[in-house]
């Protein structure tokens, strides 16, 4: 037999026996860049489907930082539906890159357009609108808190060795005038669509890398030192504004996000990419990863998928089956995801008689997975 | 009328105020049918609605019998049934209100801010199990609930008796709101399980969720007659007679809106 390139190559370069007749979760898929121990200062954020990365890690034991913590006497449904917990500070899903660098230029002083949404009477902090699923009496409140939750931003960022985050869009909407984006549309959960005011977004590749760079910038004056571990979301997109039909919008939306995570990871050593989204999108899969909206990734696929993460990290002691995980795999698929509120828009959902309006006040609970 | 008193350790107030009672309120009759707090939280009616220990527990069924001169009471026999049960989420709801600055109230301490729809929400989640607990203990059956009594101003002060989240509402500024909105939720959970809230008589109350101290004076043991208490957490009979009266008012307050509404 003749030499080749590719004869002196593992088995897990080869889809035969590294896909097909392999484990749909492979021990040897992940080679982490940089260790992370159960002393690394580990903060979260990112789309939806960080929530579950974030609570695997602090179930393991990893330091997950956590600046505005659930305090005595709030209890842990009412924590989990107000965003305490949730992330390294109560900053709700952060879908793009941009609303991440948006947020830490926040923090070193910057001001963010149209910061508070009114619908009803009630206000909205236009930047992380499902952490009050309520609203608040009055913008002024919306202010005060938002201060105090960027001073405690700044606090977990200048504490974490390491950001664990989740890239989940490329869709946006910002403010025509100053770029401001923002995570929900607006009209979703509050404020009003202005298409004079407001415009969408649909970020390419040049896009993200630029915003990430000058995220690392701006995270630079706060704390030079940070690591980073790179996740996508599978979740596909709830909708598109983009005028695709939303299976190629949503296709489209992931490799870009994928792709830049290549670039990013391939020009630094502090960079590491988690591939969770090829965990979920293998086709070694034998029964669907996805739960019946074809959205929601079923909660033991998340359990394997953190399990292999860990495991490639010696922070877990032995192989957990699925049925071993599944207690803790329930209250993972708790996701708080505020982009399935654009269901209540769908033409279907509109034919049923209710506004989206209505269909949004009505429907809260569709508002976890 | 035949009045059953049913409940905890908290039941001693009104067991030792029975003399008193039946001078007050001659047209009823009470018996009362008291557990340890654990043995009471596990203690459920059986299918012919007679109130009883878990029956596996043979050393309680054997306390019950002896504190109560039944194993089990049947609340069939009883015309209304007034429960002192435990503090229905009222320690998780002052930890909260002590843990955090309610953002929409003026007072400021430095706290971390949170909203009110989350604190009434927090308020919510810790009446909730409670309140379906008790309504599961006692069937379908109509009952009347107190509170276990708040403890008394003997737990501000540093010190042995020092008790937390209750000292911290000594000097809370939004105490009273607190105590407002925790009685309306309250009432409307209980209400929602067909319960009647009997709220703790204002004049025990020294201030909100701390009962005036004297009432805690010569506290008994609800299972022996005699073995004084004064722990601050069990109140003594002058408070039991007040409670009951509140009882009795709530009572033909209902009767009163029951024949308003047939008539």
């Amino acid at each position: 037999m003749s030499k080749s390139p590719y004869s002196s190559l593992p088995q897990r370069a080869f889809w035969r026996g590294g896909v097909a007749g392999a484990p749909a979760f492979p021990p040897d898929l992940y080679r982490p860049k940089f260790p992370v121990t159960t002393d690394t200062r580990v903060f979260t954020a990112g789309s939806c489907f960080a929530q579950h990365v974030g609570a695997a890690m602090k179930a393991a034991g990893i330091k997950v930082i956590d600046a505005e913590p659930a305090r005595r006497g709030l209890p842990p449904e009412t924590a989990s539906r107000f965003g305490y917990g949730v992330y390294s500070a109560r900053f709700g899903n952060l879908y793009t890159v941009k609303q991440f660098r948006q947020l830490v230029d926040e923090v070193n002083g910057a001001q963010p357009a149209l910061p508070v949404w009114e619908r009803d009477g009630r206000f909205w902090d236009a930047q992380r609108p499902g952490v009050e699923p309520e609203g608040l009496a009055s913008p002024d409140l919306v202010q005060e808190m938002r201060e105090q939750h960027l001073a405690a931003v700044a606090e977990a960022l200048s504490q974490a060795d390491m950001i664990v985050f989740t890239l989940g869009l490329t869709e946006a909407w910002e403010h025509r005038e100053t770029g401001t984006v923002y995570p929900t549309a607006p009209g979703t959960v509050a404020g009003d669509y202005d298409p004079d005011t407001f415009r969408f977004v649909n970020y390419g590749v040049a896009d993200i890398l630029d915003d990430f760079t000058e995220l690392e910038e701006a995270l630079s004056e706060i704390n030079p030192n940070l690591r980073w571990l790179l996740t996508v979301s599978p979740v596909p997109l709830a909708a598109t504004a983009s005028d695709q039909h939303v299976l190629p919008a949503t296709i489209r939306s992931k490799s870009v996000l994928r792709t830049v995570c290549d670039m990013l990871c391939d020009s630094s050593d502090r960079i590491d990419y988690f591939p969770s989204y090829e965990l979920v999108t293998s086709p070694a899969h034998r029964t669907s990863p996805f739960a019946d909206d074809l959205r929601s990734v079923r909660p033991e696929i998340v359990a394997q998928i953190m399990q292999t993460f860990l495991q490639a990290h010696g922070l877990c002691d032995k192989d957990v089956t699925s049925e071993e995980r599944a207690p803790n795999a329930e209250a993972a698929d708790e996701a708080i995801c505020e982009d399935i509120l654009l269901d209540a828009f769908a033409p279907e959902a509109r034919q049923d008689g209710r506004s989206p309006e209505a269909q949004r006040d009505g429907n809260s609970p569709d508002v976890t997975k | 009328m035949k009045i059953a008193v049913v409940g905890t350790s908290n039941i001693g107030a009104i067991k030792y105020a029975e003399a008193q009672i039946a001078v007050e309120h001659p047209a009823l009759q009470i018996t009362c049918y008291g557990l340890p707090g654990r043995g009471f939280d596990e203690a459920k009616v059986n299918e012919t609605l007679v109130f009883q220990p878990n029956q596996s527990d043979s050393r309680l069924c054997k306390v019950a019998q002896r504190v109560n001169g039944c194993a089990g009471l049947d609340l069939t026999t009883f015309d209304h049934i007034l429960v002192i049960a435990d503090t229905l989420g009222m320690p998780a709801t002052l930890w909260t209100a002590a843990s955090y600055d309610i953002a929409d109230w003026p007072a400021r301490t430095g706290r971390a801010l949170l909203s009110e729809p989350a604190f009434l929400s927090a308020m919510h989640e810790a009446i909730t199990p409670r309140a379906d607990h008790l309504r599961s203990q006692f069937g379908d059956m109509p009952i009347h609930v107190a509170l276990a009594p708040y403890p008394t101003t003997a737990v501000v002060p540093k010190g042995d008796h020092h008790q937390m989240p209750y000292a911290a509402m000594a000097h809370h500024p939004e105490a009273a709101r607190i105590q407002r909105l925790y009685r309306a939720a309250l009432t409307r959970a209980l209400a929602a399980r067909n319960m009647i809230f009997v709220p703790q008589p204002d004049e025990t109350i020294a201030s909100p969720f701390l009962t005036k101290e004297p009432y805690g004076h010569g506290s008994m043991d609800f299972r022996a007659e005699g073995r004084l208490l004064n722990d601050h957490r069990h109140m003594n009979a002058d408070f039991g007679a007040s409670l009951f009266r509140a009882f009795a008012l709530t009572l033909h307050q209902h009767d009163a809106a029951s024949q308003n509404q047939e008539g």
